[in-house]
């Protein structure tokens, strides 16, 4: 499998923005989204499937009590 | 302004459909990071469509085809991939091989079967994966240098990705799919790059 080398330098932002016709606004907007920090969503492991087990064996005792 | 350089284009034909987003993202942020200018035919219109992504194929030198979702869906097969890879081939053959054509699939040996014609082109197996889609990506295409690594692409494309119910707010759509947002993705990645070059130097 041949392997092709790209020739010209990755474009910056401002290029790439000009090239797609975007306003210098909207870069600026895209700029600030993209250095608010985002926190990481953790996952909740009340869907998994050992807490699914784990919630099943709770609500069994429940019933017999 | 400085007259933007010339961006070596890549023609990208993916199923534009919800269940396809997560690799729609990867295909964009890859691409993008690599140094191309991705050609999308989203939101062209159905009346002058076929001539639109005909002009799109013509004005890439390069041309990613994935075949990863051809098969049926409500109850009717999904053509146009393979019609869009045809009018790519046709575009190589004119052109004696300076536009070049590249399939992707999700499983191995499918494609040779689905589209047995094409079997002279090895077709890059993504394993419907972000990651197996950046190293394919990889596997073909490289920067001078070689800078940019599948990990820095992945880092990328879940930057970009947390980014994405911010964009859904900006643009009201649901959809990554909307062409606003292709356009904020292509630059948000860039963003990204610039910031992992900067951390390199």
């Amino acid at each position: 499998m041949a392997v092709y080398t790209i020739t010209n330098p990755v474009p910056t932002p401002e290029e790439m923005a000009e090239i797609l016709g975007m306003s210098p606004e909207r870069l600026q907007t895209l700029r600030k989204i993209m250095s608010t920090p985002v926190p990481y969503k953790k996952r909740s492991r009340s869907r998994g499937k050992t807490a699914r087990k784990s919630a099943a064996k709770t609500s069994r005792r429940v019933k017999k009590s | 302004m400085p007259r933007a350089r010339r961006v070596e284009s890549v023609f990208l034909n993916i199923p534009y459909d919800h269940a396809f987003e997560e690799l729609y993202l990867a295909y964009i942020v890859g691409l993008t990071q690599l140094g191309f200018r991705v050609h999308a035919a989203l939101a062209v219109p159905n009346q002058g469509r076929l001539a639109t992504i005909i002009g799109l194929i013509e004005q890439s030198k390069f041309s990613v085809h994935d075949l990863s979702r051809v098969e049926v869906s409500r109850g009717v097969p999904r053509f146009n991939m393979p019609v869009e890879l045809g009018l790519a081939l046709y575009r190589s053959h004119v052109t004696k091989g300076k536009h070049r054509v590249f399939i992707f699939e999700s499983k191995a040996h499918r494609a040779q079967r689905s589209t047995s014609d094409v079997n002279g082109i090895d077709p890059q197996i993504h394993r419907g994966t972000p990651k197996g889609l950046m190293s394919a990506l990889r596997n073909i295409f490289r920067q001078p240098g070689d800078v940019t690594t599948v990990p820095q692409m992945l880092a990328s494309y879940r930057a970009v990705k947390r980014r994405l119910p911010e964009l859904r707010r900006n643009a009201g759509s649901q959809s990554l799919l909307a062409a606003a947002i292709f356009r904020d993705l292509t630059v948000l990645s860039l963003i990204q790059s610039q910031q992992l070059i900067a951390e390199r130097t």
